[in-house]
């Protein structure tokens, strides 16, 4: 196993940077996960370590060696692909031992490794089929089967589980989680879905454009988001930004309504950030009042949209029964210590 | 009801299929039943070119029959036999030859480099050229005095002495055929090529992440998902060789070297005025390349009709 170093890397495609310049650690063992918008360059990032594509300047360091002229076969890692890159002529068994072949271990060695795998990961009763004959998960099983066989410093997974429908991707992602708690294995992953990265990151790089926004455990960037883009990004639905003033002793918000604020800050206009599970419905005066105008049901949660003047509105999480009805009149209470404050800039203050 | 509604649903369409299908079923047959149809009657006539309309029917004596103790007709003509040989090893060789050049070229062509497009218009030129024109071009490049193959070697220093491989029995054959893989490797480089886009990427990158040898790649990865297109590469240029006609006759005429079926036919047929016995050699390569059909498509059932990957 192995720990994972980025430094200054850059990477072009002809004139046009995709990626500008990044600098990230990775932990031996952890779990990162690589998350942001379409076309932030997150795989391509992962297609960088993995030595698919070739960096235009900076460093690549696994395991304490430096890797970025090395081609992908010499870095100790293994790739999980979103299409799971099955060769669709060979059978499962094929396809596990398929790159194992040349490493010179004996025959009867070799099989031992792929049928250990397959067992591990419940489909040794597959080996003898074709990949069109298997279901998609059985499929990303096959694909991880590949992976881990070659008993790599470093796993990379690119959206492994966006060809799958969701209750597969659910089941998954625990599998996931279960096997990086087995193997112990530096895993770097890619998705676009926020789910998908809280729940399995030790740490989430989120990214942007080519650049890294912010990078800590899912609870820290859902809690304490560095600036505008990363609130915004993540949580469903998301984050309630409302535009606020700044006065003596506190935050005027639209319609009326103030929240004490203890602590120095820039007069004018700011960007107040508040979470749909930390407004809550109250039978005083509250800091937001408005009407209802949609209201979304859940199941075990609603979510209520509600327009609170000045052509802005709110959504909040409503647990209680019964539900509030378009047309209702609602204050909410905010909880202070879960609320944010943007400067100008959209960074958090 | 619903079913006897669905019952005269079903007939109408098939009604309307027929329909669609009857310009196409009339031109076939005029143009190609009739003519086969009539071949066949010919070929059991002693008709003959010169003398139309005294034909007689002779039976099968035009392809075998035994006179005074001795066997005579196409198939106890040693001729006929020949042309057989001649037609079988150009086309299993210029084919072999076509398609492992034709895969060679298409890999590359399939590779990223500059002017990419440009080579492969460029590689289709030899396909473009109308078969007379290139078979003339080639029979002047290889004259034995003055054609430009002869001056390259000899000022290379590879022949000591001028070739003629046009006229030199022993180079005919070879020579025409090479002349063939020049002219059709292209149409085989095209259906490779074909194939070779249709590939799935991640499965190239997948084998180099996992560190496989470039050509265990080719053979154990490429080679069994480009096989269905080889496949029908080989049939269309294999069914094609049996019947080659112009390029041999333009370049070696009716020489004994080169003769193939279908130049065998013709030479009976219109040098020899024998409409019956040219006739009957017609149906002969028609019931060759019927039956050399058969065999390739049961031998390949399967893998390019059948069964879709």
């Amino acid at each position: 196993m192995a720990e994972v170093r980025l430094v200054g890397l850059r990477k072009s495609f002809g004139r046009t940077e995709v990626i500008h310049g990044i600098d990230l650690r990775v932990e031996d063992g952890e779990f990162v996960v690589f998350v942001g918008p379409s076309g932030c360059g997150k795989s391509t990032l992962l297609r960088l370590i993995s030595g698919l594509e070739e960096a235009t300047s900076g460093e690549i360091w696994i395991g304490g060696r430096e890797v970025s002229q090395v081609p992908p076969a010499k870095r100790g890692v293994s790739m999980v692909f979103q299409s799971y890159a099955l060769y669709p002529h060979m059978n499962v068994y094929r396809n596990i031992a398929f790159g194992l072949s040349l490493a010179g271990a004996s025959r009867a060695d070799l099989d031992a490794r792929v049928r250990a795998v397959a067992e591990k990961l419940q489909i040794a009763e597959l080996l003898e089929r074709r990949p069109r004959e298997l279901s998609g998960g059985q499929r990303q099983r096959v694909a991880i089967a590949r992976a881990i066989v070659r008993e790599p410093q470093v796993f990379l997974f690119d959206e492994p589980l966006s060809n799958l429908d969701a209750g597969l991707r659910a089941d998954t992602r625990v599998e996931i989680a279960r096997m990086h708690d087995e193997l112990r294995a530096t895993m770097i992953y890619v998705t676009h879905d926020q789910v998908e990265a809280m729940t399995l990151a030790d740490r989430m790089v989120l990214l942007n454009d080519g650049r890294v926004e912010q990078v800590g455990p899912p609870a820290e960037l859902y809690r304490q988001p560095r600036n505008l883009f990363v609130a915004g990004f993540l949580g469903s639905p998301r984050m309630n930004l409302l535009e606020v003033q700044s006065g003596e002793g506190g935050l005027l918000l639209p319609g009326g309504g103030s929240i004490a604020h203890s602590g120095e800050l820039p007069r004018g206009q700011l960007t107040l950030g508040l979470r749909s599970e930390d407004l809550h419905p109250t039978s005083g005066e509250g800091v937001l009042r408005g009407e209802v105008t949609l209201v979304e049901e859940l199941g075990e949660t609603r979510l209520v949209h509600l327009r609170i003047g000045d052509g802005q509105s709110v959504i909040f999480r409503h647990r209680e029964l019964p539900g509030p009805r378009p047309g209702d009149r609602i204050a909410l209470d905010a909880d202070p210590e879960r609320a944010l404050l943007f400067d100008g800039n959209g960074e958090r203050l | 009801m619903a079913a006897a509604a669905h019952d005269s649903l079903t007939r109408a369409r098939v009604r309307t299929a027929w329909l669609f299908l009857a310009p196409m079923l009339f031109v076939l047959a005029i143009v190609a039943l009739w003519p086969l149809a009539r071949t066949l009657l010919l070929s059991l006539t002693d008709a003959s070119l010169g003398a139309a309309g005294t034909a007689r029917f002779v039976g099968f004596e035009n392809y075998l029959v035994k006179d005074d103790g001795a066997w005579y007709g196409l198939l106890a003509d040693p001729l006929w036999w020949l042309a057989l040989r001649n037609t079988l090893t150009f086309a299993f060789v210029s084919v072999a030859a076509e398609v492992v050049l034709g895969t060679l070229i298409a890999l590359i062509l399939n590779a990223r480099f500059r002017f990419r497009g440009l080579m492969r218009a460029a590689v289709l030129v030899p396909w473009a050229i109308p078969t007379v024109v290139s078979a003339k071009m080639w029979a002047w490049m290889l004259h034995d005095q003055f054609g430009i193959v002869n001056d390259l070697l000899l000022r290379l220093g590879l022949i000591g002495a001028p070739l003629a491989w046009l006229a030199d029995a022993d180079l005919a054959l070879w020579s025409v055929i090479a002349v063939d893989v020049w002219k059709t490797t292209p149409f085989v480089a095209l259906l490779v090529l074909a194939a070779l886009q249709m590939l799935p990427e991640d499965c190239y990158e997948a084998a180099r992440v996992d560190g496989i040898h470039p050509a265990k790649v080719f053979f154990f990865v490429t080679l069994p998902l480009i096989r269905p297109a080889l496949i029908v590469a080989v049939i269309f240029r294999f069914l094609d060789a049996m019947r080659v006609f112009d390029l041999v006759y333009v370049m070696t005429g009716n020489a004994d070297a080169t003769l193939t079926l279908s130049v065998h036919a013709r030479q009976m047929l219109v040098d020899f005025q024998d409409a019956g016995s040219g006739s009957a050699a017609s149906v002969l390569l028609f019931v060759v390349i019927a039956l050399l059909s058969v065999l390739c498509l049961l031998a390949m059932r399967g893998e390019v009709l059948g069964r879709r990957q």
